[in-house]
């Protein structure tokens, strides 16, 4: 039976599981990035992170660029999944939302095509490299932004942001959000095969959403239950709204020399797209 | 025997009104297994969230070691550690268990909420060595089979060393080689001195226990496992072990037979009752 919605589901819901179990494994992998402490492992790549967002030029964001991606290939990520996760989707996402930018109504300049003479609709040269600017920079943010997961276990990310002052709820809630979306898109695609096995007919647009707006109640009800019986369990084992943490990582010389090099480099880059160097 | 709860006219409704529990009466005492049982919608895991502080009984009152449980002591937060060090509750669900992102910081969850940093990693090592676990420590629990995953929620009570032990449904939707595995571990924790309270409807894990209640909102039995084939066991819906049913079969057509409720026991009986000229 050709029911889009239910396919299209379920294919979306393994491809997840199955690059988010992929990704896992690069975590415990031999490479530059595995080996650093976190704290000095997250900061350091925020401040590639504040670099990218503070440079203008296209030159400077593609330096960014490269540092991201000899940082990915330093740490035996393989290159081709790595660009696929941050050169493919999210500049796709970024480009849509800067198209509106390129038209001389939002950024006024040097026509390079014109689309309609009156009233006066053109493409500009200043809104394009704006659009440009704006996608690499999405870009370059997301590329170091994806080395955290990639290269940290998450319990080890989790600790990293208690050790620098993350509030704990925040914690806790991301916490326990990795923990169960596992298992709730489990709980999806269980339900969406168990639809799937039952549908006799193709559904109609309107009947596809009637039907996933049921599944959605249904999970909804079924996560309440669940968030309540995890509060009960937690509490059964002395918790008394706090989660202790251990923090087993030291910091090396190898360590601050990456965050050395990571200031120093963010700090050229930066003055060299501002003119300064 | 040392009394460790003291269940009196205990009775609960659910927010909506309905009756849980009417009027529970029960003992337990010191390193005996207690099986309670019940078909669906029984009481029975509101009883155990009742015994371990969860929820409150409507009215009613229970003790442990003595002490009224009530949700100020348990708001007393030295109280509350050494109950919660006390008594261990494994859920029927382990996935609801397992909510940290590593199996070793699962099992040091207990521990760091009750004891130093250093005496918590050492704990926390120790009980996945000896549940033979120690292999899973970085895996997400996401990835653990069903066994494994109960394997896992029982350590992470076994890491802080309970005297009691409240086991909901412990067997439920395990194959028969983790079936087995659990098994051994209540009849270990018995062996070392704890009390065991077990909820479930499958007769063949009852078997272990030392004495039983059956619990449909009201107790309507408490006795030895053997003397439960008095009652109508259809009727309470309850997962008779298929040995005992044949004996029962037998019992029913007029043989004079007793209830075995394991193999051994059957193979025992029969042992003894077949003439000898059969015997290979």
């Amino acid at each position: 039976m050709d029911n889009k919605l239910f396919d299209k589901t379920i294919e979306h819901v393994i491809k997840y599981l199955n690059e988010s179990i992929f990704f896992e494994k690069y975590t415990k992998s031999e490479g530059l990035l595995q080996s650093l402490e976190s704290r000095v492992k997250i900061i350091s790549l925020v401040i590639f992170i504040v670099g990218s967002v503070l440079s203008k030029h296209i030159l400077t964001l593609l330096i960014f660029n490269a540092i991201a991606l000899l940082l990915a290939y330093l740490s035996n990520i393989p290159m081709y999944q790595y660009l696929k996760r941050v050169y493919v989707f999210i500049p796709i996402f970024a480009g849509l939302i800067a198209i509106p930018v390129m038209f001389n109504i939002m950024t006024p300049g040097k026509d390079l095509i014109v689309l309609l003479n009156n009233p006066h609709i053109s493409i500009t040269y200043e809104g394009v490299k704006y659009a440009i600017t704006f996608t690499l920079r999405v870009a370059t943010c997301v590329s170091f932004a994806v080395l955290i997961p990639i290269t940290t276990q998450w319990n080890k990310v989790t600790s990293a942001m208690h050790k620098l002052g993350i509030p704990e709820v925040v914690i806790t809630i991301t916490n326990l959000a990795y923990r169960y979306i596992f298992l709730l898109l489990n709980f999806i695609l269980d339900m969406m095969y168990s639809r799937k096995s039952r549908a006799i007919k193709k559904l109609g647009m309107v009947e596809s959403w009637k039907e996933a707006g049921k599944a959605i109640g249904a999970l909804f009800i079924k996560t309440y239950q669940m968030g309540e019986e995890t509060y009960y369990a937690m509490l059964s084992r002395g918790y008394t709204g706090e989660i202790k943490h251990i923090y087993m990582e030291k910091i090396t010389s190898k360590d601050i020399l990456f965050l050395a090099f990571s200031i120093i480099i963010t700090a050229i880059l930066v003055l060299f797209d501002r003119g300064v160097v | 025997m040392k009394e460790i709860y003291k269940v009196v006219d205990v009775s609960y409704k659910y927010p909506n009104g309905s009756t849980a529990l009417e009027d529970v009466n029960l003992n337990i005492y010191k390193n005996e297994i207690v099986a309670i049982l019940g078909p669906n919608g029984a009481g029975k895991t509101t009883l155990l969230k009742i015994m371990n502080g969860l929820v409150f009984p409507s009215s009613g009152e229970i003790y442990f070691e003595g002490k009224k449980l009530t949700d100020e002591i348990l708001r007393n937060k030295e109280l509350m550690k050494e109950f919660r060090r006390k008594v261990g509750f494994v859920f029927q669900n382990p996935d609801v268990m397992l909510f940290n992102p590593t199996v070793w910081e699962e099992v040091a969850f207990s521990p760091l909420h009750l004891y130093s940093k250093e005496k918590a990693i050492e704990k926390t090592d120790e009980t996945l060595k000896n549940m033979k676990i120690y292999h899973l420590k970085d895996r997400h629990p996401y990835n653990l089979s069903g066994g494994e995953k109960k394997k896992v929620s029982i350590s992470c009570i076994l890491s802080v060393e309970p005297d009691v032990i409240l086991m909901d449904e412990p067997t439920s939707a395990l194959d028969p080689k983790s079936r087995l595995e659990v098994m051994d571990l209540i009849r270990s924790f018995k062996d070392s001195g704890k009390t065991v309270v077990i909820v479930t409807h499958d007769l063949n894990l009852a078997c272990l226990a030392d004495r039983c209640y059956v619990l449909n909102k009201k107790v309507i039995f408490d006795g030895k496992v053997k003397d439960l084939f008095s009652l109508n066991l259809d009727e309470l819906n309850l997962d008779v072990p298929d040995v005992s049913k044949l004996f029962l079969k037998l019992k029913e057509r007029g043989y004079d037979v007793d209830i075995p409720t394991t193999i051994d026991e059957a193979v025992d009986y029969l042992s003894k009752i077949m003439p000898q000229k059969n015997k290979k």
